[in-house]
């Protein structure tokens, strides 16, 4: 059975929870500290999708930014999917979120990507309106409410994006 | 159909019909276009036989290149990128290769003797020693990476070696490379091609849609750069198209046998022994090394020592006096020597031989000058003062130092004309000795003695002899310390005249006798002997005087044995009164005179008239 390599990258602000976002995913793991990404940190993790294919996910963080720099662009060349992530009690976020992708698609065109809302934890400090969240997913863009402190969702929103690349 | 047709049809139906299917075929393009390429292939070789094709085509397909190139250089730089890095580097190395051969030969050598030196130093056989020393390396593992997007198109590696995760590896190497590319960079074909951390190092080589990283263990030599380019180059040229389409998915398998054979490169001890042994220099060339060894260690060794012979050369001629050496050098071989010379110094060609120099190797242009060094102005001093033999000559800064003795006549002619000499202000003859001459004239104007006396001078000492007044004496005596250039002397030689005159005139008076006619009657004429004697004893007073003494006068009264004895007596003093009185008459002293009576008379005795007498005694007594 032959695996596939995929590269993917993870966009957001600043402290969106990125970082956390693929700790829980590759290593099940959580830390509430907050340490800054500084350039970029790759990890790998293996999946099986629903059509039965091994898939191997390269998965760049890319240090939170609310504007692409030049070396932001080249860590995204030649990326198969993106995960948006914005962070559920800033909406704020989501704009930079928004922003990101729309420059990302200038430069490289269109590519799959999901969107998580993360740290739905947090539910008292929760932000981003459910109308916002609705013309995001009615406009065509898989949405996911995720926490990478709790794990909810993140292996759904990483397994869509799998199921999206493989095709 | 009319029978005409029929007929038509019956006698050409099968003519028309090709001729149909011909027309058909030449209206249609594709048919044509069709019919075309199926001779094209055959009639493109003909007419490239009879090389008609060439020409024709030259022009359009240059154009068409031009186009090609002018519209996207990229895709013809990659087309190109397999073909050009081979030629190019094919062409360099043919240029280069005999120049490098030749240089290598040098370096080898040149390297095998030193390895050999140390082997020998270390105590060490040659071969095992290079086999510590070189460093070996190996290619551990490798990735091929897609050049676009970090993607790991294939990765191997050694069976021993731990395994990573080659994905993240190969995502960071590119994140890497893109971060550095982006930060530190301008030129838009700078790459990372190495990183280094402690024994490993990573190597990249960069092509147009892949990268080759591999990992080695130890340090490689940089013509393993040039196998990996190959390697890439290869790889681009087979399977270029295939690694720029690669997705991540179904790995390609032409590439796994290209890139083990990186994993081939590597270095062994064994291959490095054998290109030791390869090394080896062949006997002659060593005798030849060896007797180009001794002949550069001769020259040199001769160089050394004739510089060496003319340093110690210079030196004694610098601490000659003098003698200044403004240069001094070797030429056509002669030994010349520029400077100045006084002539009173010493001669080089003297000087040359105690530096094994021979003298007639010398050539000298020195020009004269009057040097003041203190023993060149001595020299001078004596060739122009002509000293007597037995006086010293020193020159003490600029004052000229005379000892010895020497004529008063050349010690003034000295003093003025020394201080004429260069180098030389004052003179001090303070330290000279003087001549018996001089001094002798010196005491002769000191003391200024009378004709009687005789002066001698021998050796510095003074002595004296003849005769001088007591005056003179006791004045000379406090003279003689002042006299110039004594040594000691005396006037001990010298007799008082006073008392020559004293003892002359006392050998006349003593024991003068005056005789008497009777009782106290001089004898006739008496009175004139008398006189006499008192002029003498008045002379022998005044002489006694001068010695601080007086005359001690002693009168002695005799008679004859015709009277009592009793009256005899008073009769004796009455004559030494009677001539004692004369005497204190005549001016001496009464405390000089003694009187006395002798009793000397026999009684009994006749009348004699010798007996009727006095006898006077004198003596001087000097009081010291
Ligand atoms: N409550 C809660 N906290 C979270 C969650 N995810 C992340 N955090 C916290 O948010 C902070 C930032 O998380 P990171 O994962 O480092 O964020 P990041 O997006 O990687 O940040 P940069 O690398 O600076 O861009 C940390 O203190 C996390 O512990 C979540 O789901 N719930
Ligand atoms: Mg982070």
């Amino acid at each position: 059975m032959d695996v596939i390599t995929r590269k993917i990258c993870i966009i957001g602000d600043f402290a969106v929870g990125k970082t956390s976002t693929v700790a829980r995913f590759v290593h099940n793991v959580f830390s509430d500290k907050y340490l800054t990404t500084v350039g970029v940190k790759i990890d790998t993790r293996k999946l099986t999708t629903t059509g039965g294919v091994e898939m191997k996910m390269v998965i760049w963080d890319i240090a939170g930014t609310d504007r692409f720099s030049a070396v932001e662009f080249s860590y995204l060349r030649g990326a198969s999917g993106y995960l948006v992530v914005a962070d559920g009690s800033r909406t704020h976020t989501l704009d930079v979120a928004d922003r990101l992708v729309a420059e990302a698609r200038e430069r490289y065109g269109h590519v799959p990507q999901v969107y998580l809302l993360n740290k739905s934890d947090l539910e008292d400090e929760w932000e981003i309106s459910d109308e916002r969240r609705a013309k995001l997913q009615s406009s065509g863009e898989d949405v996911f409410i995720t926490s990478a402190k709790t794990g909810r969702n993140v292996d759904e929103a990483m397994h869509a994006l799998a199921e999206m690349l493989d095709r | 159909m009319n029978d005409i047709d029929k007929i038509k049809d019956l006698l050409f139906g099968h003519e028309k019909k090709a001729l149909d299917a011909i027309t058909r075929r030449l209206e249609i393009p594709e048919s044509r276009t069709a019919d075309i390429s199926d001779v094209l292939p055959e009639s493109v070789l003909r007419s490239h036989a009879d090389k008609r094709l060439a020409p024709a085509l030259q022009e359009p397909v240059e154009q068409c290149l031009k186009e090609s190139i002018r519209r996207d250089p990229e895709d013809f730089a990659d087309a190109l990128f397999p073909v050009i890095g081979p030629a190019i580097r094919k062409s360099i190395s043919e240029a280069l290769r005999s120049m490098v051969q030749s240089l290598n030969q040098t370096i080898e050598n040149s390297m095998s003797l030193r390895t050999r030196y140390q082997a020998w130093r270390a105590g060490v056989p040659l071969g095992q020693f290079i086999l510590q020393r070189n460093i070996l390396y190996r290619v551990e593992e490798v990735f091929l990476i897609k050049r676009e997007d970090g993607l790991l198109v294939e990765h191997l590696q050694h069976d021993d070696v731990v395994s990573t995760d080659s994905d993240a590896v190969s995502a960071m190497f590119t994140a890497i490379q893109d971060f550095i590319h982006d930060s530190f960079s301008q030129g838009e074909n700078e790459t990372l091609t190495t990183a280094v951390m402690g024994e490993l190092a990573l190597w990249a080589v960069h092509g147009p849609k892949a990268i080759l990283v591999c990992v080695i263990r130890g340090v490689a030599q940089a013509s393993l750069r040039t196998q990996l380019r190959e390697i890439l180059e290869q790889i681009h040229l087979r399977h270029g198209e295939a690694v720029a389409s690669f997705d991540g998915g179904t790995r390609l398998s032409g590439v796994t046998m290209e890139l083990d054979k990186c994993l081939t490169l590597e270095r062994r001890k064994d291959t490095i022994a054998t290109e030791a042994a390869r090394r080896k220099l062949p006997l002659p060339a060593l005798l030849l090394l060896a007797a180009i060894v001794l002949l550069a260690g001769w020259v040199i060794f001769s160089r050394y020592m004739d510089a060496r012979q003319l340093a110690s050369f210079r030196d004694a001629l610098d601490a000659t006096p003098g003698i200044v050496v403004n240069d001094i050098q070797r030429k056509g071989g002669k030994i010349v020597v520029r400077g100045l010379r006084d002539p009173l110094s010493g001669a080089p060609s003297d000087i040359a031989p105690g530096s094994q120099i021979e003298p007639a190797e010398l050539r000298l242009e020195l020009a004269p000058y009057q040097s003041l060094d203190t023993a060149i102005v001595e020299r001078r001093a004596r060739r122009i003062l002509q000293p007597p033999p037995g006086v010293g000559l020193h020159l003490e800064g600029n004052r000229l130092r005379l000892s010895g003795s020497a004529p008063m006549k050349w010690k003034q002619r000295v003093q003025t004309l020394a201080v004429a000499l260069p180098g030389v202000d004052f003179v001090d003859t303070s330290r000279m000795s003087m001549s018996d001459m001089e001094v002798f004239d010196a005491a002769m104007s000191e003391l200024q003695p009378p004709d009687s006396v005789v002066l001698e001078v021998q050796d510095g000492v003074l002595s004296a002899s003849g005769f001088a007044p007591q005056s003179w004496l006791l004045e000379s005596n406090r003279r003689i310390p002042s006299i110039v250039g004594l040594r000691s002397g005396d006037l001990l030689g010298i007799a008082v005249e006073e008392r020559m005159r004293i003892a002359e005139l006392l050998s006349v008076v003593d024991g003068t006798q005056i005789f008497f006619a009777g009782n106290d009657i001089l004898l006739a004429g008496e009175d004139v002997v008398l006189d006499q004697l008192t002029t003498k004893i008045r002379q022998i007073s005044s002489l006694a005087a001068r010695l601080s003494s007086t005359p001690q006068i002693r009168i002695r009264g005799y008679s004859d044995g015709t009277g009592a004895a009793e009256l005899n007596r008073v009769v004796e003093l009455a004559r030494a009164d009677r001539v004692a009185q004369w005497l204190v008459d005549a001016g001496v002293s009464p405390a000089a005179i003694q009187t006395q009576a002798t009793g000397s008379a026999a009684t009994g005795s006749g009348v004699d008239p010798a007996l009727r007498r006095v006898e006077i005694t004198i003596g001087v007594i000097e009081v010291r």
